[in-house]
């Protein structure tokens, strides 16, 4: 059974197609990639997926639930961290994985060591880039989810991205789904089972990350 | 996730907030001001306890202090999050918009009532000064009530925020519109044909029958009803509109 399902998935913002026509599928236990230069419509593309955006056309499915009708429905048994991670930057790391592990009615703990949070004392305000994308993939970490999509996890520092694709092919084994996006061609090929090239809004190549024509990216 | 579970964590998320903080210190900070210049200008016997008490709540409203602390923390909550992005965050749950939407009314519905008990029971300490009718003990759940209706007005005021919000990430805007809304509300009823149907009018209406006037079942029915359907009118608005918004940010 397929976990993502995008069929003829269009949004368009003013007159403008951000995510035009796009078309695929994410079997279960399967590391997608979506690749793509800045612009290229990816963030939007999670968004359209996470129900935070709804299509102009088309449909998305996860797990034979339709996201832009019943959006919480869809994410239950989902981690997302969707664009620039954003959290409440008056509390500090630990607090903001309290509240969102409280939410979803789970223990914190298990992440920060996961990931090696070392920052949790630290306020959000102060955190760099990097430290804040790791604490969003911590929030997405939590519940334990069955399938994650994940905005440009490997943006960090080479220490926490190993770290980062050694937890991702770890979830790949325990049977989950990922959805990953990025920039760099290099990552589809070395963690994905299954690619989709953005340009533009279109996806001009789609399929196994050895048959994938990455022209027109940055390599 | 249940209205419960996203209330909890409004709350718990609220009530640390720098902008609850302040809001709570600015009301207190009104209140013993207000009560210090009457302590110092009203001799005992010349004043009652209760109403320094009704006066100070009416006197923070008046200023509008209690519904710019309400239209500010509901426009933060909805406006600030959407610009900040961690409204973002919290959409990415499995969790419904208009139980977020319930979820933040009822976390600033506590917050309020917070505040405006608090400023009776601050009030109340510095009342001990001039003494209070025999009938006091009877009186105090009329006083909680007179309380409730001051956190209900500004729940309206909540309420259109959230309406507006969902169209606005600008607190600013958000804000300002709001107010709008209220200072129309007042001017509106000066209109005789109109002023029946207005939540501030009703809200007059409830509060001279709590000071102990004429209590009439029928118009405290029709009072009571009118400002719930206000409140509710315009959370169901602001949950449609939330419903179908695109979250760009």
């Amino acid at each position: 059974m397929p976990a993502i399902t995008c069929t003829s998935l269009t949004k368009i913002f003013d007159k403008n197609p951000v995510v035009d026509d796009i078309t695929f599928e994410v079997e279960e236990g399967a590391i997608a990639g979506i690749v793509g230069d800045d612009g290229a419509g990816k963030t939007t593309l999670l968004k359209l997926l996470t129900g935070l955006l709804r299509p102009t056309s088309g449909t998305c499915t996860l797990f034979d639930t339709d996201v832009t009708r019943n959006p919480a429905r869809g994410l239950k048994g989902v981690g997302c961290l969707v664009g620039e991670p954003a959290f409440y930057e008056e509390f500090t790391a630990q607090k903001n994985l309290e509240l969102f592990a409280a939410l979803a009615q789970v223990d914190s703990d298990g992440v920060t060591d996961l990931l090696g949070i070392t920052f949790k004392s630290t306020r959000v305000r102060y955190l760099t880039p990097a430290m804040k994308k790791l604490l969003g993939i911590a929030v997405a970490f939590l519940a334990e989810p069955k399938l994650l999509i994940l905005d440009e996890p490997l943006n960090l520092n080479a220490s926490a991205q190993g770290l980062v694709k050694k937890l991702l092919k770890e979830q790949k084994e325990k049977g989950n789904t990922i959805l990953f996006t990025t920039g760099i061609p290099a990552d589809v090929k070395e963690l994905a089972t299954y690619g989709v090239v953005l340009k533009e809004g279109k996806a001009v190549s789609q399929g196994a990350p050895k048959t994938l024509d990455f022209k027109g990216v940055n390599p | 996730m249940n209205v419960y579970r996203v209330t909890r964590f409004e709350v718990s998320k609220l009530f640390r907030q720098r902008i609850a903080h302040a809001g709570f210190i600015v009301v207190f900070l009104v209140c013993c001001v207000y009560c210090v210049i009457n302590w110092m200008t009203r001799p005992v016997g010349s004043y009652s306890g209760v109403m320094i008490i009704t006066d100070n709540i009416s006197f923070q409203n008046s200023l509008l202090i209690l519904p710019f602390l309400a239209i500010l923390v509901a426009a933060n909550s909805v406006s600030g999050e959407l610009s900040s992005g961690t409204l973002r965050t919290l959409l990415t749950r499995p969790v419904k918009r208009d139980n977020v939407i319930v979820g933040k009314f009822l976390a600033e519905f506590l917050y309020m009532c917070l505040v405006v008990y608090g400023i009776a029971l601050l009030s109340f300490l510095f009342a001990i000064r001039w003494g209070f009718p025999e009938d006091f003990i009877s009186f105090i759940p009329r006083l909680l009530l007179i309380c409730l209706v001051y956190v209900l007005i500004n729940m309206i005021l909540a309420a259109f925020t959230f309406v507006v919000a969902s169209q606005s990430t600008s607190i600013a805007l958000t804000a300002f519109a709001s107010l709008g809304f209220y200072m129309i509300s007042m001017l509106v009823e000066f209109f005789n044909k109109i002023q029946t149907y207005m939540f501030l009018n009703n809200a007059q209406t409830l509060f001279q029958m709590l000071m102990g006037g004429p209590f009439e079942l029928r118009s405290t029915y029709f009072s009571v009803g009118v400002i719930l359907i206000y409140t509710l009118g315009l959370l169901l608005i602001a949950s449609v509109l939330w419903e179908k918004r695109d979250i760009r940010s």
